[in-house]
């Protein structure tokens, strides 16, 4: 039997390396299109300024480029180091699209960043811009093969279970691009990063304006970042409703704890505005609900029934009980792939294969299983709910108060006030951490709320394991935490550094801290 | 490039290659010797228990 303290390390190692990696994501991909709007507006206007602005905002997006880039590779390896076993179970369908990320990361993101970055004054204009404009569909590009992957975890079509490799194959690759859990989740993910590039703008331009200087790089990096922020914080909550029904459609277990619904509804089911959970007697002590909402977020009708957690469990105890006999039948195809009888079983029972799985967390063979190992197999199937359920309604809390901050924020540009709203200005700047406390809420959603599965309902995640030493997991896993925050202090001193030192930094004589700061002659 | 910008340039470079140093470093002391190669027999033994791999070619 696998030790649960080897799961639990390779879960945590992964967990810790994925969490700080999205630290710089997000910045990237929305700071991106930010660049590309600033540059777009130069070449159009031929402002000095707009140029200023790209130049200086691009800098900042390099700084968390140059640092961010290859926490991601350490992901990667963790698949073939500590889940070995999953490597080979999905590998032919996760690798694809690992695969054309890491070409696009490398080839198309890389390569005009390069461009971007040292092409100035050896590109025309109109030819800058369009380095600008591939490095962000690179970027986002890249985004897309990652969330296609993942997407696949969440929800496994196009593929089937091969017995004679004991793999997943693929049987499907349009399947597996227009996954419906893959779509929502890069539309969500992506518009989380613009979401936090105009955020990060946002913040930064509105504490020039409050301590006064640079008054017009500023105020119109604020305009451009409010317009660009309204637009995101509308889009993220637009798709994480569309994502809330796929996650429905696909992921049940998920919805029920998000939404702590411990029994089923009559349709449609309401919603727990904010409820507080209580696992150990399997109810909510009390809750504020708002009717019909649950049940049209996830099922987009008035009559079908979301299942609550004890139908869940319910279910999956059949499917346990099911795929024992898969299980069986798989052991006997292995000893004689001949065995017509097994495999008449085995194709019967197949789809609860992976919930069979489930019992091999306790037994090693399916003789030894129990009706008490069975009750601890369901009650794995359900992760904690109180997690879940703030992680959830914190994350969804900001998305909203960043919507109203961007909201007012682009309404007072466009009264052209926002420098007599000190009060808006100071909330933008304390809002900077919002993003990033929001998307790692998310991914802790999205992912925690998966097990107990690597690929939802196929692969436990305790058989997906490589069987390494306690000792080596304790140690990389150090190396990463000591490596990766030596690294998030050195970007958090050079973005500092830089923010403060602000467009004066570029040299250009125009701004403040240098000689001359001519401000007025880009109105 | 400003003077700045040398310096950001220079402490770039710096970063990145202490990076790929650090990397190699974690790889050769966590990583190289701890590989796991899995076929379908492993899987099968995990998955079914020891007596599933008998006869069963990779």
């Amino acid at each position: 039997m696998i030790s649960e303290q080897l799961v639990d390390l390779s879960r945590l190692q992964f967990a810790v390396t994925a969490l700080y990696h999205f630290l710089f994501v997000p910045l990237t991909l929305g700071m991106v299109w930010l660049l590309v709007i600033m540059e777009s507006v130069y070449v159009m206007t031929g402002k000095t300024v707009y140029q200023d602005m790209t130049r200086f905002w691009g800098k900042l997006f390099g700084i968390n480029f140059a640092l961010g880039v290859t926490t991601g590779i350490t992901l990667e390896f963790q698949f073939g180091t500590n889940w070995a076993y999953y490597s080979h179970y999905v590998g032919d369908i996760f690798g694809a699209p690992l695969a054309i990320e890491g070409l696009m990361a490398f080839f198309l993101e890389s390569t005009f960043i390069g461009l971007f970055f040292f092409g100035w004054d050896r590109l025309s204009k109109p030819k800058h811009l369009m380095v600008t404009l591939l490095m962000a569909v690179g970027t986002n590009l890249s985004a897309l093969w990652i969330l296609i992957a993942n997407g696949w975890m969440q929800n496994p079509v196009g593929a089937e279970f091969n017995y004679t490799t004991m793999r997943m194959e693929l049987v499907n690759f349009w399947a597996l691009l227009f996954n419906p859990d893959a779509q929502v989740k890069f539309v969500h993910t992506v518009s989380a990063g613009y979401l936090t590039g105009a955020m990060f703008v946002l913040s930064i331009s509105a504490w020039y304006l409050l301590k006064g200087r640079d008054v017009e790089f500023a105020k119109r990096s604020f305009r451009i970042a409010a317009a660009f922020g309204l637009a995101s914080a509308c889009s993220v909550i637009v798709l994480g409703d569309e994502s809330g029904y796929t996650v429905g459609e696909a992921q049940q277990t998920k919805m029920a704890i998000i939404e702590a619904m411990w029994q089923t509804e009559p349709a449609p089911a309401s919603f727990n505005v904010i409820a507080w959970p209580d696992e150990a007697r399997a109810k909510n002590d009390w809750a504020v609900s708002i009717p019909w909402v649950l049940g049209l977020i996830g099922t987009r009708s008035i009559s079908r029934e979301i299942p609550g957690i004890f139908e869940i469990k319910a279910k999956n105890r059949t499917r346990i009980v099911s795929g024992i006999d898969a299980v069986n039948a798989l052991e006997a195809l292995r000893t004689n792939p001949s065995n017509g009888a097994a495999k008449e079983v085995f194709e019967r029972h197949k789809a609860d294969l992976g919930f069979g799985l489930l019992l091999k967390k306790y037994v090693v063979e399916m003789n030894q299983v129990t009706p008490g190992i069975i009750e601890r197999a369901v009650s794995d199937t359900v992760p904690r709910v109180a997690p879940m359920f703030w992680s959830f309604r914190i994350m969804v809390g900001l998305g909203f108060a960043m919507l109203l901050l961007f909201a007012l924020s682009f309404l007072s540009t466009v009264k052209i006030n926002c420098r007599q709203k000190p009060w808006l200005l100071k909330w933008a700047l304390w809002m900077l951490p919002a993003p990033w406390i929001a998307c790692e809420l998310g991914w802790f959603v999205a992912e925690y709320g998966r097990q107990p599965w690597t690929i939802y309902g196929v692969l436990p995640t305790h058989l997906s394991v490589s069987t390494l030493s306690v000792n080596t997991l304790y140690g990389s896993l150090a190396g990463f935490i000591g490596f990766y925050t030596v690294l998030l202090i050195v970007e958090m001193y050079l973005m500092v550094k830089f923010a403060r030192l602000g467009p004066g930094s570029l040299g250009t004589g125009r701004y403040a801290g240098e000689v001359s700061h001519p401000d007025s002659a880009h109105a | 490039m400003s003077q700045d910008e040398h310096h950001l340039v220079r402490h770039l470079t710096i970063v990145v290659l202490l990076k790929l140093i650090v990397l190699i470093t974690l790889w050769w002391v966590f990583v190289r010797d701890a590989g796991e190669s899995v076929d379908s027999a492993r899987v099968a033994e995990r998955i079914g228990g020891a007596a599933s791999s008998q006869g069963v070619s990779k």
